[in-house]
């Protein structure tokens, strides 16, 4: 097969290419939200108490991890071209706008979501 | 005030993150829903002053500290421990175990009287003697009773005296005051010991209490 064939607009290097970076951050994801979410730890609990540490760290680990995995997705999928053939219009948008609008949708829904968690994880740090 | 401001970010958050969705999404110019929602805001806050002193009252509360989670205090002649502060109201557990919210501009505007900030307890007594009781027979009792007072170091400061002579009682008033440091158990023996040394001591000289009728 060859690789510079296009598939909807791409080459088939650039797909496996997302594909690799992807499966990477799946990999590596839960690494490095446990770091995203110690450092945070570190960051409010000066005395680092190791046992309270273990016991909320993992609070704040699952959306560091979907955000991660939201971010490294659309930052790839921006880098393919829209295929051709899914330049549809409905209701006089398009498809692409309709994507974008729903990507944005996610991505702000994800980080509000984010952020609300740190607070949360926070202030339980800052009460015990 | 960790879960007060908790509150507070959060809808902040809510706020920040419904005006982004217009403004990426629905592509809206928030410029203009600001400046229209301010002058909707001003009517609303207007319909809404009550709530939103709840919530000035709330800051107050939270800078002016006169109490915090977990203070024994006493509000409108109820007595509890505060539960919550949140954003509109004051969650306190009375002493009946009953479960109370009071508005935090009521919180604010009214007398709160925190006891858990209190440096000493106070034990009151007042001996009620009867007319009968001749003046030395009352001079011997307020001196057995300072006596008996001095012999607890828990008591930091005290006053004993005859403070009423009158027709149908003489009235000999006590005054003990404990430090905090004093457990609450030990506060109520020391309470029960001088009330029993009272009416031993009435017992023994044939002093007798004030009776009604």
């Amino acid at each position: 097969m060859q690789l510079d064939q296009e598939l909807l607009s791409n080459p088939i290097r650039s797909y496996l290419y997302i594909f690799a970076i992807l499966l990477a951050t799946f990999i590596f994801k839960r690494f490095i939200s446990r770091f995203f979410a110690s450092l945070i730890y570190t960051w409010v609990d000066k005395k680092n108490h190791s046992e309270l540490r273990k016991s909320h760290v993992h609070r704040l680990v699952v959306p560091i991890e979907q955000f991660l995995l939201f971010l490294v997705a659309v930052i790839t999928l921006y880098e393919l071209k829209f295929p051709v053939l899914w330049d549809v219009h409905l209701f006089k948008v398009s498809l692409q706008q309709a994507i974008e609008s729903v990507i944005k949708l996610v991505f702000i829904i994800l980080l509000i979501k984010l952020f609300i968690r740190t607070l949360e994880f926070i202030s339980i740090i800052l009460e015990e | 005030m960790v879960l007060f401001f908790r509150d507070f970010f959060k809808v902040i958050l809510y706020i920040i993150g419904v005006l982004l969705i217009l403004r990426y999404v629905f592509n809206e110019n928030i410029g203009n829903l600001v400046t229209s929602l301010s002058i909707v805001g001003a009517a609303v806050a207007l319909s809404m002053r009550e709530s939103l002193e709840n919530i000035i009252a709330s800051f107050i509360i939270f800078f002016d500290k006169p109490f915090s989670v977990g203070d024994l205090v006493k509000v409108n002649n109820f007595t509890g421990t505060i539960e919550k502060i949140g954003l509109r109201s004051t969650r306190i557990r009375t002493q009946d175990k009953t479960y109370i919210t009071v508005p935090n501009k009521q919180m604010v505007d009214t007398i709160v009287d925190n006891i858990s900030c209190r440096t000493e307890r106070k034990i009151e007594m007042d001996l009620q003697i009867s007319v009968r009781t001749s003046a030395d027979a009352l001079t011997n009792f307020a001196s057995f009773m300072r006596s008996e007072i001095a012999k607890h170091n828990a008591i930091i400061n005290s006053s004993v005296f005859v403070s009423d002579a009158g027709k149908q009682f003489h009235t000999i008033h006590i005054e003990c005051f404990i430090s905090m440091d004093i457990d609450l158990n030990i506060f109520q023996q020391l309470r029960e010991t001088l009330n029993l040394k009272a009416v031993a001591f009435a017992h023994e000289h044939q002093i007798s209490f004030f009776e009604k009728g």
